[in-house]
């Protein structure tokens, strides 16, 4: 009997106390991943209490500018939810967490989607020893359509309970939905209802680049999702986004290299320089950080030489650092120019002396490669480029067939006036640009 | 007339490729000299077959064909693969270290592609690269541990026809292949779908460490070259080493690595390459394929019979012609065949030489010793013989070497001015010396060169205080003289002159055997064979068939015979184009027949025997003809039939080239 009462006591106690340390986990989980993501502690604080709480069954992300970083932000989210274990909780508030991330793009078929999604929240890993079996428990809904999706889900909730009889709560997250519209057109509406569906606690969250309403079926089965959305990053944000990806390997000990700790505060005014020039044209975290990487081994080369022969770091004096900055900020916009199109990949822009040479190295690289064509194959390239300023009368003119042709042939009469238009405007308005390349070398 | 030496005696090859490796000397080659020339004689094969009934050479025609094709093919083979081995070599060391020298501070891990462009990067190179790998061989050799052997696949333009399908092409090329004898029977309804890259990951997950992955993309247009590969693959790949090597150019069918050759052209198909690859098309595939054409060309004649003496001891029937002048004539042939075979070896190493005394002279500076021409250029004038000019010009320059070094250093010291001139005279023996030296030592026709540059070496280097002006002097008017007596047109020479009758003498005494044209009756040039305009030469035959058809009355070919002395075909093409765009096949019988009757008086008139055909008969067989030559219309494509209006047929030739 005693003992019961302190079994009771001693349960009461652990709820409180998980409910506590649950909240504290959660607190400490958002805090952590808003450190790796800054400027998105709303939305991640959001999101949290979204997936913990009493989640919409459709939500809708809604980031036109930082997609790939919002994914990953989302990704990072919930698998370190549903890492958390649950089950030590003994309550019936927390729930255990079951998440997918799918790429709309990457599964092009829907049943690439089924495999992908099941796997995933049922943590399941194909092993080659097992001839690569999906998940065992999908099989039966994969027949077709978004129903379809309903019974394996049940089955994969039940399946995921384990030993305990906590709820599961399923998160499945739809990356590029946009894309959805295209690729997988008929499960676009199953999945917005797919709680619905599946009467099952499932919660879908779409993240996309476009709106809502560009998304949305016309036919109006889809229900309203609950929308979030992501705006563009702060300047300070990115910078520290910037700032952090420093890759040192923290050894102050070492000979100075490139990305020897003692430059990182280096790097963050660099970084701040980059992005004031670079800013204008994007915002992206992850481009800038492209163009960063690429651009910081030349900028960091006069450093290193300097410090070439040191058994230590010398410290580098302000003005130092502010003469470096301004001689290297024209190449940022080269870089930019270069590495945003991807003209040029970063690696090989690194490996490059003098970064002002890169529009120099891509105009002598088209030179070569014109002076390789043969003499045909510089004219077909010149009659080609004629050709695009034709207007589409006269393609119609010389590559239409029979019937039409021959019914405008008309027979006898004078001559016709063709109707005077102002053929300068005209050409204008079809013409391309002017062909710079090809005007020297044509014999 | 050709020309095969086998084994028997040191000769050399030009390859065709001059371009990179003039007029490499390789001994113990064979010779095939393809020149042409318009104005050498003709070779007269209906005399030949009446001198030796060569009817039966055909095959044997065809089996030199091959055996000389093929050594054609295994030297630029050979050539074609030095030219890539730098730049194969180069790709092989990206793609083993696509994963290893990774830019740090990238925000995500990029798929390396590896893309080669260029006309000639064809096959041939993609599976030159592949070998390459699949032995994995490794560039660095202190790398102690087992190399890592690539998995490669290919994927061709069909496998890439939508998404699904080049992702299957991806997986199941690398996945067919099961890690360490670990093959799983998978079913395909409940694992993975062999389009997932989820299955390449796990099958990766086994091999893990030991492989790296190689994906030769050879479509222009897949698409995997577009944001998919960004979307797909991507994600997977620091965990999968995947290497893609895109093939920018499209690739051309190569017989490069599927069978293996050895040629010596001549001036006028050097010159027809020359033109062709920097007009047309600058692949690898299209010099190849002009010269097998040349070679097909050579062989298509008669006389190309005798490149090999066994041959005309065994495979032929020589009718008429005794075994006693069999054998003379054969040996006949041999000798005007050493003959040309040396003097043709003479002209090629003076070449060299002059190439040799010409690169000397711009390496000192002498800017006046370019010669306009192109190296191509050169070698084909070499052959015809006009290098006279440049030769002198050269033997004179090593003349003045002295004088000029001289005159350059004008406010100099005495030493300098004994020093410089001789230090020039020298630099240019040792590079002869050294060019003879690389020789192999039998070579006849070398010795004399060889003996004279080692001597005028000699005396440089031994008399201390002589005058090396006069040895200078000595040695380029030595040099003026080889040049202008070994440069000389082949067609000239005057070999074996005795006993050959003077017919097969014009050929034999070159050896030559003309691609490009035989004049004696029609042939297609290579131009033609490679960019045939069927349509033309149709219409053309048509119209003039007296220039395709053997001559049969008279000589003289007038550009417009009288319509009754065409062939029906003719005739009723005539009337084809005289009509309008539809032709009622009874008008068209009517005006054949008038014609086909003025053609029965003119041949009674000019006393042939008239055939004794009466009225109906006669009727009945120009009836017959007309069907023929109709028949023969509509075969070749010039009718259309149609169902709008009865008896009529409809011109599908409208326009004419006249």
């Amino acid at each position: 009997m005693q003992y019961q009462i302190i079994l009771a006591r001693r349960h009461n106690f652990q709820c409180v106390n998980a409910m506590t340390s649950h909240l504290e986990q959660l607190d400490y989980l958002t805090k952590e991943i808003s450190n790796s993501f800054p400027g998105n502690e709303a939305l991640i604080s959001q999101l949290t209490t979204l997936i913990t709480a009493c989640p919409p069954t459709f939500t809708y992300i809604n980031d036109p500018y930082t997609p790939r970083v919002t994914a990953s932000l989302v990704n990072t989210l919930i698998s370190s939810l549903s890492a958390v274990d649950a089950t030590f909780f003994d309550d019936d508030v927390t729930p255990i967490i079951a998440s997918a991330q799918v790429n709309a793009i990457a599964c092009f078929t829907s049943r690439l989607f089924y495999d992908t999604t099941f796997n995933c929240l049922a943590k399941w890993r194909p092993r080659w020893e097992d001839g690569c079996e999906n998940w065992p428990g999908a099989v039966n809904g994969l027949s077709s359509g978004g129903a379809g999706l309903s019974s394996p889900l049940k089955g994969g909730g039940e399946a995921s309970l384990l030993n305990t009889a906590k709820a599961v709560r399923m998160v499945l997250v739809v990356d590029r939905a946009e894309r959805l519209t295209e690729s997988l057109p008929e499960l676009l509406v199953p999945l917005t209802r797919l709680a619905e569906l599946s009467k099952v606690d499932i919660h879908t969250i779409f993240i996309s680049q476009s709106p809502w309403e560009d998304v949305k079926p016309s036919t109006g089965t889809a229900i309203d999702p609950f929308h979030l959305s992501v705006y563009p990053p702060l300047k300070e944000d990115t910078l520290r986004i910037l700032t952090s990806r420093f890759p040192t390997d923290g050894d102050l000990a070492a000979m100075p290299h490139a990305y020897h700790p003692a430059f990182a505060e280096l790097y963050a005014q660099y970084v701040s320089a980059l992005f004031s020039t670079c800013s204008p044209f994007t915002r992206d975290p992850y481009e800038l950080a492209y163009v960063a990487a690429a651009q910081w081994p030349s900028f960091i080369a006069p450093v290193l030489d300097a410090q070439k022969g040191a058994t230590e770091f010398h410290p580098i004096p302000e003005d130092v650092r502010l003469r470096l900055l301004r001689v290297f900020l024209p190449s940022f916009a080269a870089a930019l120019e270069a590495l945003l199109p991807r003209r040029m990949h970063a690696t090989a822009w690194s490996r490059m002396s003098d970064m002002a040479d890169g529009v120099r190295i891509d105009e002598k690289n088209s030179e070569v490669t014109t002076c390789s064509l043969t003499t045909l194959q510089k004219y077909v390239l010149l009659a080609a480029f004629l050709a695009s300023s034709n207007p589409p009368k006269t393609d119609a003119r010389m590559f239409a067939r029979g019937h039409e042709m021959r019914s405008k042939r008309r027979r006898g009469g004078g001559v016709r006036k063709t109707p005077q238009r102002n053929t300068k405007g005209a050409l204008a308005k079809v013409g391309r640009g002017s062909f710079l390349v090809l005007s020297h070398h044509v014999p | 007339m050709s020309f095969v030496q086998e084994d028997v005696d040191p000769s050399q090859v030009v390859t065709l490729l001059g371009m990179f490796m003039l007029f490499a000397l390789i001994p113990r080659q064979p010779v095939v000299y393809i020149p042409c020339d318009e104005t050498a004689t003709e070779c007269d094969i209906d005399q030949l077959q009446a001198e030796g009934d060569l009817s039966g050479s055909y095959v044997a025609r065809f089996n030199l064909y091959t055996a000389a094709w093929r050594k054609c093919l295994e030297r630029i083979e050979h050539i074609v693969n030095s030219l890539h081995a730098p730049l194969v070599d180069e790709v092989v060391r990206c793609v083993h270290r696509a994963y290893d020298d990774v830019l740090p501070g990238l925000p995500y891990a990029e798929l390396p592609v590896i893309a080669v462009s260029g006309t000639s990067t064809t096959q041939g190179f993609m599976s030159t690269l592949a070998r390459q790998l699949e032995t994995g061989q490794r560039e660095d050799t202190e790398d102690v541990d087992s190399p890592p052997c690539s998995y490669i696949t290919h994927l061709y333009p069909s496998d890439c026809l939508n998404i699904m399908s080049s992702m299957k092409a991806l997986v199941t090329g690398f996945v067919d292949r099961p890690p360490e004898g670990q093959d799983i029977k998978r079913k395909a309804a409940t694992s993975l779908a062999n389009y997932d890259i989820e299955l390449l990951k796990v099958w990766y997950d086994v091999l893990r460490d030991s492989a790296g992955l190689v994906l030769y993309l050879q479509a222009s247009d897949s698409p995997l070259r577009n944001n998919v590969a960004q979307w797909v693959i991507s994600p997977y790949v620091p965990q999968l080493s995947l290497v893609f090597v895109v093939a920018l150019s499209l690739p051309n069918p190569s017989f490069l690595h599927a069978t293996t050759r050895n040629i010596m052209v001549g001036p006028a198909t050097l010159d027809f390459l020359a033109d062709f690859t920097c007009r047309n098309s600058s692949s690898v595939e299209g010099v190849l394929l002009t010269l097998q054409l040349a070679h097909l060309k050579h062989f298509d004649e008669p006389l190309a019979i005798f490149v090999k003496d066994e041959l005309l001891e065994t495979g032929l029937r020589w009718g008429r012609l005794g075994h006693k002048r069999r054998c003379r004539l054969i040996d006949l042939y041999a000798e005007a065949r050493a003959d040309f075979r040396s003097h043709l070896f003479q002209s090629k190493l003076a070449f060299r030489m002059m190439r040799k005394v010409q690169r000397v002279m711009l390496d000192m500076g002498h800017r006046s010793a370019e010669i306009e021409n192109t190296p191509l250029g050169m070698m084909s004038a070499s052959l015809r013989g006009e290098l006279m000019r440049e030769g002198k010009y050269l033997g004179t320059m090593t003349k003045l070497v002295v004088l000029w070094a001289f005159s350059n250093q004008f406010v100099s010291s005495p030493i300098i001015l004994r020093k410089l001139p001789r230090e020039k005279l020298q630099t240019l023996l040792w590079e002869l010396r050294s060019f003879f030296d690389e020789l192999p030592g039998y070579l006849d026709e070398a010795r004399e060169a060889h003996w004279r540059v080692a001597t005028t070496v000699g005396l440089l280097e031994g008399g201390e205080g002589s005058n090396c002006a006069l040895i200078a002097g000595e040695f380029g008017d030595w040099l003026t003289k080889y040049f202008q007596e070994r440069i000389i047109n082949l067609e000239d020479l005057r070999l074996g002159t005795s006993g050959i009758p003077a017919r097969h003498h014009s050929l034999l005494r070159s050896g030559y055997f003309r691609p490009l044209s035989l004049s004696s009756r029609p042939s297609l040039t290579l131009q033609q064979m490679l960019n045939p305009a069927p349509r033309a030469s149709i219409v053309s035959a048509l119209l003039q068939p007296q220039t395709f058809l053997p001559v049969t009355h008279g000589n003289s070919t007038p550009q417009r015979l009288p319509i009754w002395k065409l062939p029906d075909v003719s005739v009723l093409f005539r009337r084809y184009l005289e009509a309008g765009r539809m032709i009622n096949v009874y008008d068209w019988y009517e005006s054949f027949s008038q014609v086909i009757e003025s053609q029965r008086s003119h041949l009674a008139e000019d006393g042939g025997e008239g055939d004794s055909l009466d009225g109906e008969e006669w009727k009945m067989h120009v009836q017959a003809r007309f069907m023929r030559a109709l028949h023969t219309l509509d075969f070749i494509g010039l009718l259309r039939h149609t169902g709008r209006k009865v008896d009529h047929v409809m011109r599908t030739v409208f326009d004419m080239p006249e």
